[in-house]
């Protein structure tokens, strides 16, 4: 039972906080309200057993991308982006919108028609940084060196595509 | 276990990575054209070292690593084209200079890529190698990041493979879902007990997903936008990999989930796969006829989606006469698709790496047999004239599409086949009949007319002795 409170908690903290995300028209609350939306989610992992995860959210997207937001509004001021009665979308995006908004529906609609393997609670372990580290380094260690390849190569391309000195190519 | 891991080409591609980070921090001395030198004599050691792994049948890494004759087959074809590739890239080492190390890791990476994709056992292993191709494409194709072709290339490329690796990992997601398993093998049970079903579930959303992932690679039909920008935009060589290397991984990718995860598809998926081959099959061909004239490298794009098209044809068949011609047309594909890039490049001796437009090769047996005689023969085997390979290769697919009994899929084929002779024929005369603008004649290297001789070679025998490739590749099935 208190479980089942803390998740409509929870649930509705994120949900509201990301509704005032889209309808804030100050972005620096926008971006404040969405590290709230974050955060209550989660909370919301930790209580499907998924520490690591809840941990990784807060760490990688509150603590991380948001800042990342913040010190772009910081450095490029809010006065430029601030929504205008001018700036309205056309029909076309609205069209659009609508279309996105519908596939999601149906998509929403067959996964809770489809609740043969959701019913259970995860185990309590299964989520514990442990089981995710053995996991990682012993089932998935080729998946996981492959991921450090690949940032490699994002290390490689920002470097040469940003480096100017040897812009001495055509 | 250990011997196989340390012979294996991912280890030997690793540590060329090292190596050339290494070389440029220690040596700097080194000349570029050295470098290259080096890097595809290395290629040519692993390609032989991959050779004598032929024969093992194994899973290692926690059955996430496959090694079979399959997976050999096409490393080796990987680590030949790569080869092809870093010649072609050759020519440009005096513009790239320093840059020619990271030029080069980045498509050792690449090349890394397509290895460990033929090798995937699950699908997590098959979404990284993927990622671990189109990332550093994503900066391959920015490379000659002054130009503004090469900028807008590489930002197109950037948004759609961005968005085709979500489609792919949102639909591993629904497959994951359903089955609670990544490894091929398990999904395959899961596969044969729903595809028996006939209602729609979440796993076929999640297979036409991933579908649609690799329909970007391969640049099938409802994917095949970005192709004829990126492909005009991006360093040669850089095209050279995306539709020799990048395609083949793709169609290897397709055959892997086909043959070892889903276990075969019914009569629907079977209908939608013909109608998406179809489409793919004119659009390639009917939109290369108003490319004459224009850019050379947006012409190959089209008609490299048209024959995307001809290898989807083989891959419906799902039987070994089907994946028998598919591995064939793919590699004279891609036999006469480098030839012509080698071509291409080594006709505009600026380096400069900017025209490459129709009009530039006009008359060019006149300025340089050697490479005239190149395209002719690498042109007739695309185009699927007797006695190049190309034309046995579109036999091998209409045959066995014919003998699966799709009768009006087979006349589309050889519709198709029609038209693009009439634009390959157009690009002969231009290269054979037309004056051209700029008399002087093009002087080419000794090891650069020694590759010519070799790829034409190989073409004309391969069209005559058909045996011996296809009997190799009867054992890769």
């Amino acid at each position: 039972m208190p479980e089942t409170i803390l998740f409509y908690l929870f649930a509705s903290v994120a949900l509201i906080s990301a509704l005032y995300v889209i309808f804030s028209k100050e972005p620096t609350y926008a971006v404040l309200s969405l590290v709230v939306t974050m955060f209550s989610l989660a909370a919301l992992y930790v209580m499907l057993h998924a520490y690591f995860i809840a941990m990784i959210q807060i760490l990688i997207y509150a603590g991380a991308i948001l800042v990342l937001f913040l010190f772009i509004l910081m450095l490029l001021g809010t006065e430029g982006i601030l929504p205008s009665d001018q700036a309205r979308l056309g029909r076309g995006w609205c069209f659009f919108g609508v279309l996105l908004v519908s596939i999601f529906t149906a998509e929403l609609a067959m996964v809770f028609q489809s609740t043969q393997n959701l019913k259970d609670w995860p185990s309590e372990i299964l989520g514990t940084v442990e089981n995710i580290g053995r996991s990682i380094f012993s089932e998935h260690l080729l998946a996981f060196e492959l991921i450090s390849l690949i940032l490699l190569i994002g290390i490689i391309g920002v470097v040469n595509l940003a480096h100017k000195k040897e812009a001495d190519n055509a | 276990m250990l011997s196989l891991i340390s012979r294996s080409a991912e280890t030997g591609l690793i540590i060329v990575v090292v190596a050339l980070f290494a070389a440029r921090l220690t040596l700097p001395r080194l000349k570029s054209g050295v470098v290259s030198k080096l890097v595809i004599t290395v290629f040519a050691l692993l390609f032989l070292l991959n050779m004598t792994l032929w024969g093992s049948k194994t899973l290692l890494l926690q059955d996430a690593f496959r090694l079979d004759h399959f997976a050999l087959f096409f490393k080796g074809f990987f680590l030949l084209a790569g080869i092809f590739i870093f010649m072609i890239a050759g020519h440009f080492q005096d513009t790239l200079a320093k840059r020619i190390y990271e030029f080069y890791s980045l498509f050792t990476l690449a090349t890394l890529g397509a290895c460990f994709l033929v090798s995937a056992n699950n699908f997590l292993v098959l979404f990284l190698s993927i990622e671990l191709i189109t990332f550093s494409l994503y900066v391959l194709t920015t490379y000659w990041r002054t130009q503004i072709t090469s900028i807008e290339a590489g930002t197109k490329y950037l948004v759609v493979g961005a968005f085709s690796s979500a489609m792919m990992l949102f639909g591993i997601s629904f497959i994951y879902g359903t089955t609670q398993t990544i490894n091929f093998h398990d999904c395959r049970s899961a596969f044969t007990v729903l595809s028996a079903q006939p209602s729609f579930t979440l796993l076929h959303l999640g297979l036409i997903l991933v579908l649609a992932g690799i329909g970007f690679k391969i640049s099938a039909f409802p994917f095949q936008l970005w192709a004829p920008d990126v492909y005009q935009g991006a360093p040669t060589p850089v095209t050279a990999f995306l539709a020799v290397v990048s395609k083949s991984a793709g169609f290897a990718a397709l055959m892997r989930l086909v043959l070892l995860a889903t276990g075969g598809w019914n009569a629907v998926w079977i209908l939608m796969l013909a109608l998406i081959a179809a489409a793919t099959l004119l659009y390639g061909n009917l939109g290369a006829i108003p490319q004459l004239g224009g850019n050379m490298k947006r012409f190959l794009a089209f008609s490299g989606i048209g024959h995307a098209g001809y290898l989807l044809m083989a891959m419906i068949c799902q039987n070994a006469q089907g994946y028998q011609a598919l591995i064939y047309y793919l590699v004279v594909y891609a036999i006469a698709t480098l030839t012509i890039f080698l071509g291409i490049v080594l006709t505009d001796p600026s380096q400069s790496d900017m025209k490459h437009n129709m009009s530039d090769f006009q008359g060019l047996l006149a300025r340089s047999p050697m490479l005239g005689f190149s395209f002719f023969v690498a042109i007739l085997s695309l185009a699927g004239v007797p006695p190049m390979a190309g034309f046995f290769g579109k036999f091998l697919v209409i045959q066995a599409v014919i003998e699966k009994g799709m009768w009006l899929l087979a006349l589309i084929g050889a519709v198709t086949i029609a038209i693009s002779l009439y634009y390959y024929l157009n690009v002969i005369k231009l290269i054979y009949a037309d004056q051209p603008n700029d008399t002087s004649s093009i002087k080419i290297g000794f090891g650069y007319q020694l590759t010519f001789i070799c790829l034409n070679l190989s073409l004309i025998f391969l069209g005559v002795f058909q045996a011996p490739l296809l009997h190799l590749i009867a054992k890769t099935i």
